[in-house]
């Protein structure tokens, strides 16, 4: 298997790990087994067809990308019929939400100017290192935007997201540094201070 | 912003028209991947649907009804060294919902087609 579907088919899978964690383990297995099925079937198919392994690995990351706001649509639902004892509202601020839309606003935008690379967009040497660093750019933001959205309920893991998600942006536009700074560093504070928030259930002191 | 009850998202009017279509050309059951494929060729789109739209859709169409699945028995798809299907399935209610969808279409084109008359020259 070319290095591109490696990556690809490693990209997908990693997302399916991220959004049904936590899930009960039925639905979990379920959705990981349907991708899984998903992504061999689609290997194969262009293996019979003798498609070029890097047009597969972009349609594959394509497929991604362009599903995870419906992944994470999903996930909300499926862990709220999961798990109806258990509040997942954030009990935000209105701030709070107002701060979330605004900071995942800039990544969104980063996000799809990955996408944009994935289908061609940008000056490249070859096909190859286009695809492979619209990969990085359009991953990057989405990894710290799912951070931001963890931070709440899940502090660790939420903050390791957006940390190495602002990071990789960082690297990825390493030229653009005195902006990519400031903005990561009010994206980290934030998911650190709304980690630290008070946890949904969590009993306050009378 | 809530849709109308009975009402189907485009792509939920996909997976049925593909399905049916399926179907009606001897496959009993699809998968995801298959049905992937056969809306991409049927719409001529450029791209598969994506995945988080696609598996949503299905797992949303089957608690609505539309759709029934089962995997496949694991011992086939170990025998053919590939991971299990889910297996989908359009229910009889599905298949009322595509109808639904689809008649103002065909009233339109009915009223749309020329009526049979004597040819002027």
């Amino acid at each position: 298997m070319s290095a591109a579907l490696v990556l690809a088919v490693g990209m997908a899978r990693s997302w399916v790990a991220i959004y049904s964690r936590g899930l009960p383990g039925p639905v979990r297995e379920a959705r990981r087994d349907e991708i899984d099925s998903d992504l061999w079937e689609q290997r194969w198919l262009a293996d019979r067809r003798g498609e070029p392994p890097l047009a597969t690995a972009a349609e594959m990351a394509a497929r991604t990308l362009l599903g995870m706001l419906s992944d994470v649509t999903w996930r909300v639902q499926a862990g709220a019929s999961a798990r109806p004892d258990r509040s997942i509202k954030m009990k935000d601020s209105t701030i709070v939400r107002v701060g979330l839309v605004v900071l995942a606003l800039p990544l969104l935008l980063v996000a799809a100017n990955g996408i944009g690379m994935l289908l061609g967009g940008g000056e490249f040497e070859s096909r190859q290192e286009q695809v492979l660093y619209g990969f990085g750019v359009a991953i990057a933001p989405l990894v710290a935007i799912a951070g931001l959205w963890l931070c709440a309920s899940q502090p660790k893991l939420g903050l390791t997201l957006v940390l190495a998600g602002v990071v990789s942006i960082c690297a990825l536009f390493y030229w653009m540094l005195f902006i990519t700074v400031p903005i990561g560093l009010v994206i980290v504070g934030f998911a650190f201070f709304r980690g630290r928030g008070p946890r949904p259930n969590q009993p306050q002191p009378a | 912003m809530r849709r109308k009850p009975g009402q189907l998202l485009p792509i939920e009017l996909s997976i049925l028209d593909a399905g049916i279509e399926l179907a009606v050309r001897g496959a009993r059951h699809f998968h995801g991947f298959l049905i992937a494929r056969e809306i991409k060729e049927r719409e001529d789109a450029r791209l598969l649907t994506a995945h988080g739209t696609l598996y949503r859709a299905l797992d949303r169409m089957e608690k609505a009804g539309l759709l029934e699945s089962e995997w496949e028995d694991p011992m086939l798809a170990a025998g053919e060294g590939r991971p299990r299907r889910r297996l989908y399935r359009v229910t009889a209610a599905g298949e009322a919902a595509r109808a639904a969808a689809r008649a103002p279409e065909r009233r339109g084109a009915t009223q749309r087609r020329p009526q049979a008359g004597p040819v002027t020259p």
